[in-house]
């Protein structure tokens, strides 16, 4: 499940990325654009203005009259309009006072030299264009005009264009990142798989290098050597924690051989000694199993148990061992379901539950055990509850911990792993175990996965 | 009994001998496989007492070679500091007859051995058939129990408790064998559950006035036939 969510967490993330990789393709496909109709636009303008300063020497030759005057120009404008049916440019002529006498278009006197004027042609009013005005020997100005339609053009082409390069830059970055997202995921998503199976306790898992290269193949490798060097660190303490206990039962045998031969005389103290022999080997009974449920080193096959048969052992089993202290252990009506789980550690997380019960509450203390079936999530919640002192106090988390006992405990009998066990094995079954201090009273919380 | 010792620890090959001396047994103590092979082939033993661990060939390796040399072998109880059930079914697969882990109590070792010598106990297995013990009747198949024709009610539990101590009757059964043959949990619970289980047991049967379990205290039971008649 965790897993899942995990890799669901991932493929979003590259999404976004190729969100913000077309986005930003957009962006500068839009400025490459606004800036080519920019450059364009000045390079025609520039092309205008020199076609208008070619046109004055044709409009000026050198061998005309040299006091050609207003008349003159008007007469000779005519004539040269009226050789070309359609021109580029168009000419007006005004007086010295700045009225227009000549002209097929309709404007106010430019300033003199090249500049941009808004004039008439006829009906078609509001046009812009570009105009060289010039002011003859007479004072009156000549003004020759050309049009802005080309540059006007330059728009409306170059616009359609941006908006593609836009839109292809967008779908090619989403597309591209998409792709390249997937092929990157695809890579890591092998790290993340042996990281979970690692996380599941197959130390011996690795990333395939096969078929990487590059930095992939590097991190894989670096990630591998640093599974190795894990691993290698897990199975020299699991072999020394082994070495420890299996070291520790030969001593402890010898000073029970010991003991024995000092018995005459002092039987109950041999006795009493005896039994902390036991304690001490149900101690490292307890460090040793919690050792293999945390690093799962051993194999275990988990098979369907029946919720009936799990009570009905667990009746028989531990009812006897409360009532003989006065304590009353009572079943709710047993739903119908099975468990996946591995039935010995299953018994242990009850027992040692259930022990917990027989050792630290007082006589006439009611344990109750209910059970509810959680179809929606998959699993069976078990709540055993009692009446007796609780927590007084002391925090549920650390209480699970190892070597951890209540106050309330404190003096009593026990290994101090018992809670801790049982949390272990809800864990390795994918559970989970929670306590809650009723005040008075304990809540065990105890959730386990149903069979499919 | 004749047994044969062994073990290469020699503060427990004296605790041994001490023990199994105290309870009328002659003995021969070896203290590594090569001898223990050499002994056992020679003379004829009623039971040996073999250690897991020994310096030259393993405990487990010197049962298999046992077995392939010698058509009769005699019962063989073998000692381990490795105390898991894995551990104990090793044990029991490579040939022995029953499997106990280190530290042991003498009178633990003393009952297995009785146990062992007269075959009568299938190591962590329940009877099957009917028994009687005087007017005490138990029938596996029907899973029923008669005392003097009444009828008693047990659960699983304690009709496998009954079982294994009627299966032993006038002997002494200890707590671990009882625990081994009707629990076999790979762990030890904190709290006695035999003890509990066996209370209920005789409290169940002392309401048809039967009163035959006798508790010997730090040991265990013994079921005692005068008392079922």
């Amino acid at each position: 499940m965790l897993l899942l969510k995990k890799r669901g967490r991932s493929a979003t993330q590259v999404g976004r990325l190729a969100w913000q990789m077309a986005i930003a393709l957009m962006l500068a496909m839009g400025l490459v654009g606004a800036c080519m109709y920019q450059v364009a636009r000045y390079r025609l303008e520039l092309e205008v203005d020199n076609a208008l300063r070619r046109d004055l020497p044709r409009l000026l030759p050198a061998g005309a009259p040299a006091r050609l005057q207003m008349q003159g120009m008007a007469r000779r404008l005519a004539a040269l309009e009226a050789e070309r049916a359609i021109s580029e440019k168009a000419h007006a002529l005004f007086d010295r006072q700045g009225r227009q006498v000549f002209g097929r278009i309709r404007l106010p006197l430019p300033s003199a030299g090249l500049s941009t004027i808004a004039f008439a042609d006829g009906p078609r009013a509001g046009r812009t264009g570009r105009a060289l005005t010039v002011q003859l020997r007479d004072g009156s100005w000549l003004v020759v005009v050309a049009e802005s339609e080309i540059v006007e053009d330059l728009g409306t082409t170059l616009l359609p264009l941006t908006i593609s390069l836009f839109l292809a830059a967008g779908l090619v970055g989403l597309l591209g990142n998409w792709l390249l997202g997937r092929l990157l995921a695809e890579r890591i998503e092998r790290t993340t798989r042996v990281a979970g199976a690692i996380a599941a306790g197959k130390l011996s898992e690795r990333v395939p290098v096969a078929g990487l290269d590059g930095i992939f193949a590097a991190q894989a490798e670096a990630f591998n050597a640093m599974l190795d060097r894990i691993e290698d660190l897990i199975r020299n303490h699991e072999q020394f924690t082994w070495n420890v206990a299996h070291d520790l039962r030969t001593p402890l045998t010898r000073l029970q051989g010991l003991l024995a031969g000092s018995r005459k005389g002092q039987a109950h103290r041999a006795e009493q000694a005896a039994q902390e022999c036991e304690n001490l080997i149900r101690t490292f009974e307890a460090l040793l199993r919690l050792a293999d449920l945390e690093g799962r080193h051993k194999q275990r096959v988990l098979a369907s148990l029946d919720l009936a048969e799990l009570v009905d052992e667990l009746a028989e089993t531990m009812e006897p061992v409360l009532a003989d202290r006065g304590i009353a252990l009572c079943f709710a009506p047993v739903p119908a379901a099975q468990i996946v789980v591995d039935r010995d550690l299953v018994l242990q997380l009850f027992v040692n539950l259930l022990d917990n019960v027989a050792i630290h509450t007082p006589a006439g203390t009611t344990a109750l055990v209910t059970f509810e079936v959680e179809h929606a999530f998959d699993r069976l919640r078990i709540t055993l509850t009692d009446d007796g002192p609780g927590l007084d106090g002391c925090d549920s988390d650390a209480i699970l911990k190892p070597f951890v006992r209540g106050t309330a405990s404190a003096q009593s009998r026990g290994s101090g792993l018992g809670l801790s066990v049982a949390r272990a094995i809800a864990h390795f079954h994918g559970g989970s175990l929670a306590l809650q201090d009723m005040a008075p009273g304990l809540r065990v919380e105890i959730a386990l996965p149903l069979a499919a | 009994m004749q047994l044969l010792i062994v073990e290469d620890d020699p503060v427990i090959a004296s605790y041994l001998v001490e023990g199994l001396k105290g309870m009328g047994h002659a003995l021969e103590v070896v203290a590594n496989g090569g001898e223990a092979l050499a002994r056992a082939s020679g003379r004829e033993f009623d039971a040996i007492i073999l250690d897991r661990m020994l310096p030259d060939i393993p405990g487990t390796e010197v049962l298999k070679r046992l077995h392939s040399k010698n058509s009769a072998v005699p019962p063989v109880l073998m000692l381990s500091a490795l105390g898991t059930v894995e551990n104990r079914v090793e044990g029991l697969e490579a040939g022995a007859d029953d499997y106990l882990a280190k530290p042991f109590s003498m009178v633990e070792l003393g009952a297995r051995l009785n146990a062992l010598t007269r075959r009568s106990m299938v190591p962590a297995g329940i009877p099957v058939g009917t028994l009687a013990v005087g007017h005490l009747v138990l029938d596996s198949d029907s899973h029923s129990v008669r005392f003097r024709g009444t009828a008693l009610q047990l659960n699983r539990k304690e009709f496998s408790l009954l079982a294994i101590l009627m299966r032993h009757a006038d002997r002494l059964v200890t707590r671990q064998m009882l625990f081994e043959s009707v629990w076999n949990y790979s762990f030890q619970p904190a709290t006695n559950i035999v003890e509990s289980g066996v209370s209920r047991l005789r409290a169940k049967l002392l309401a048809l006035d039967c009163d035959p379990i006798e508790t010997k205290r730090g040991a265990g039971y013994l079921l005692l036939s005068r008392c079922c008649s």
